[in-house]
């Protein structure tokens, strides 16, 4: 049984509400929920994590702070969102126009301020994240379901979040073992896609190596050139990679060339455009969970680096020159291919990233990190689009509301995902944390 | 309201930024090469073929400005951890000298060199805000031109006399112009959405720029009086980063069509 709880949310528009979590129910009707939004029975969700990794500034992005000290506001605009009285800053148009189909949380808290503590706080829910190898939420989904012809948990992007020394803990499975590591596939600009443990496998030649560069166009020779005894070497990612390859249906779903020109073009001709509609392959082909990376690395500007959220200077530049238009660009094209699909009520999408960045302007002009309030973004699934969870004060420092953990964030995912209070019990994962109710 | 039709100049849709025009018509600009790679390329005006400005680059270099002969040319080049300094190379015989900004997290961006070549003006981080800056062509003797707010993307003017910038003093990025020397500074325009990145047209009357207007970045030009505003793009879902043709009729600018990035040319307004 899970712990009876209750809390204040103050919705924005300063409409409050006392709700009840029911212990161990959370059944919809408990939680406010639409029917078929949020708890089995009934089919799974399917989850899209989009992980802005290096954590973007949330006053130069979805809370801001227009009336605040100019050290605090910072140089945008800002528009009006299709929500009366939620702004955003100039560098959102089309997210601005499509805040009616996701909900906005204000009031994150990390309990963490570095890229790799947070980081792996945030994609785990759990405070044990940052010193102990605990399982990713797309990991916890991998065990509940168990394997099936595709991987349950897929990771895009170029590479899992790292920084110098390495993967961030709570990039997969922890302790639980590499059999719930993500299965990683990169993705490049022109979406062309990639599998990384391939590259690992024995028995291949440089020849055929290269060739992966084409790599489904590759695949037969690869088949030819892998013999039995070989493969009986592999470890499980190199077999979950092989067999993903050799399965029809996953070739065609990491084969962005099936996509029409339009479609492809919507999402724009940038790495985490493309992943973000292979993304959307996946889960159309039957993948339970999908991280898309932002960037491998935290660091926005610097030597072998790919231009993460971590803005510690030139913020005021990079932003508007970069991430602001491609992050609006590719979540407004997710958003509306999954809802022209009609997949938007089965397809959680989730940004984030792992803390946000200091209200007050550094001496860098610039913004360093903060996590003691920032932002994440809801939609599909039920949730309530238009919605503002939270809200911070009028400095973006902290918030004024109730703060939303990254383990309620994933206690809901898990939550819509089909792992229910029981099930994560039964893993021991996210003890004491609730579903995020507000966003039904 | 008629506009120029455009000509397209690049077609591999890679993301880029920053282009600038050399006397004789080449065109140097930044590319995302790789994910981690952004280069210095230069599109020549004979072939329009792209090269890399410096083949042999292992790290990140972008935003290049040229003196008016084309004999010296400036960069910004990613040294560590969030940590940029400004190069400044003699174009015929490959010497450097260097601005830097110093260690950890320090950097400095959108140079623009003056016409004669005996100064460079940039933006760099200040205790309080951001500063145009300009230092000599050796990289010493800096002189401190701005006060107050996030400035950035300075540009002199093509008879070095003048320095157009943006910045949030008055609250939002605004455009305005100021002396060489830092005086006499002057809002431009009253208009609302960042304004970016402007440039002067070769014979010193006009300034375009980059607007967010409606949540859409155009190309726009005004005179210096803050007159004859028009916009000079359209059709695009990003036009941004102009800059003139050395000749005045026409104006490059990236553009962004079905997610793409490419440069174009339309006429110069």
């Amino acid at each position: 049984m899970l712990e009876v709880g209750s809390f204040r949310a103050a919705l924005h528009g300063g409409v409050s509400r006392r709700a009840f979590l029911a212990a161990g129910a959370l059944a919809p009707a408990a939680l406010g929920l639409k029917a078929g939004a949020a708890e089995t029975p009934g089919k799974p969700a399917s989850v899209i994590l989009l992980w802005l990794w290096g954590a973007p500034s949330h006053l130069d992005t979805f809370d801001p702070k227009p009336k605040a000290a100019a050290e605090i506001r910072g140089p945008f605009g800002t528009i009006q969102t299709r929500t009366p009285g939620v702004r955003f800053t100039e560098l959102f148009p089309k997210t601005a126009a499509r805040q009616d189909q996701f909900a906005l949380i204000r009031s994150m808290v990390n309990a963490d301020g570095d890229h790799l503590k947070a980081g792996s706080i945030g994609l785990t829910g759990m405070l044990e994240g940052k010193t102990a190898e605990v399982p990713n939420f797309g990991s916890v989904i991998a065990r509940h379901r168990g394997e099936k012809e595709l991987p349950s948990f897929m990771a895009i992007g170029r590479g899992n979040p790292r920084d110098v020394v390495g993967p961030v803990r709570g990039f997969g499975g922890g302790n639980w073992g590499r059999n719930y590591d993500p299965l990683l596939v990169g993705c490049s600009d022109t979406g062309e896609t990639d599998i990384p443990a391939l590259k690992l496998l024995d028995g291949l030649s440089p020849a055929a190596l290269d060739d992966r560069r084409k790599l489904l166009g590759g695949l037969d020779r690869l088949n030819r050139d892998a013999d039995r005894p070989a493969f009986d070497k592999w470890d499980a990612t190199q077999k979950r990679a092989y067999s993903l390859l050799t399965t029809p249906e996953a070739r065609a779903a990491l084969d962005l060339s099936r996509e029409k020109p339009a479609t492809r073009d919507a999402f724009g001709q940038t790495s985490f455009g493309q992943s973000c509609l292979l993304a959307r392959r996946l889960v159309q082909a039957g993948v339970p969970y999908v991280q898309v990376n932002w960037s491998q690395y935290v660091e926005a500007m610097t030597p072998n680096c790919d231009f993460g959220w971590d803005t510690h200077v030139f913020n005021f530049d990079l932003l508007p020159d970069r991430h602001g238009p491609i992050f609006d660009r590719v979540y407004a094209a997710l958003l509306d291919d999954l809802k022209d699909r009609g997949m938007l009520d089965r397809t959680l999408v989730v940004a984030m990233g792992e803390f946000g960045r200091t209200p007050k302007i550094n001496g860098q002009a610039s913004r360093d990190h903060w996590p003691q309030c920032y932002f994440s973004m809801w939609a599909g699934c039920g949730v309530r689009g238009g919605a503002v969870i939270g809200d911070s004060d009028a400095t973006g420092s902290a918030p004024l509301t109730e703060a939303i953990t990254p383990g309620m964030v994933g206690a809901t995912v898990l939550q819509l995902a089909g792992v229910d209070s029981q099930a994560r019990a039964e893993l021991r994962v996210l003890p004491g944390t609730r579903v995020i109710h507000e966003l039904f | 309201m008629s506009f120029s039709k455009p000509t397209r100049l690049t077609t591999d849709g890679t993301l880029k930024q920053d282009p600038v025009y050399l006397t004789g018509g080449d065109l140097v600009y930044t590319l995302l090469e790789s994910p981690i790679q952004m280069r210095l390329m230069r599109l020549k005006a004979a072939d329009k073929k792209p090269t890399p400005l410096h083949p042999d680059a292992t790290t990140n270099e972008f935003e290049a400005t040229y003196t008016a002969d084309g004999s010296r040319y400036a960069f910004v080049q990613s040294r560590g951890n969030l940590n940029m300094r400004l190069v400044l190379r003699d174009a015929a015989t490959g010497k450097d000298a260097a601005f830097d900004p110093g260690g950890g997290f320090a950097a400095v961006r959108r140079p623009s060199f003056h016409p004669t070549g005996d100064r460079v003006c940039f933006a760099i981080p200040a205790a309080a805000g951001q500063e145009i800056t300009s230092i000599g062509k050796d990289g010493k003797d800096r002189k401190t031109l701005t006060t107050g707010g996030i400035n950035n993307w300075p540009a002199y003017s093509p008879d070095g006399s003048r320095i157009a910038f943006c910045s949030s003093r008055d609250g939002e990025f605004d455009l305005y112009v100021m002396a060489a020397d830092g005086g006499d500074v002057k809002r431009l325009v009253r208009l609302t959405g960042m304004q970016a990145r402007p440039c002067w047209s070769p014979d010193g009357k006009r300034i375009a720029f980059t607007w967010n207007a409606d949540g859409r970045y155009e190309i726009h030009a005004v005179n210096l009086d803050g007159t004859g505003l028009v916009r000079l793009t359209d059709g695009f879902e990003r036009a941004d980063y102009p800059t003139w043709h050395p000749e005045g009729k026409t104006l490059t600018f990236v553009g962004e069509r079905s997610g793409r990035f490419d440069l174009y040319s339309v006429a110069g307004g």
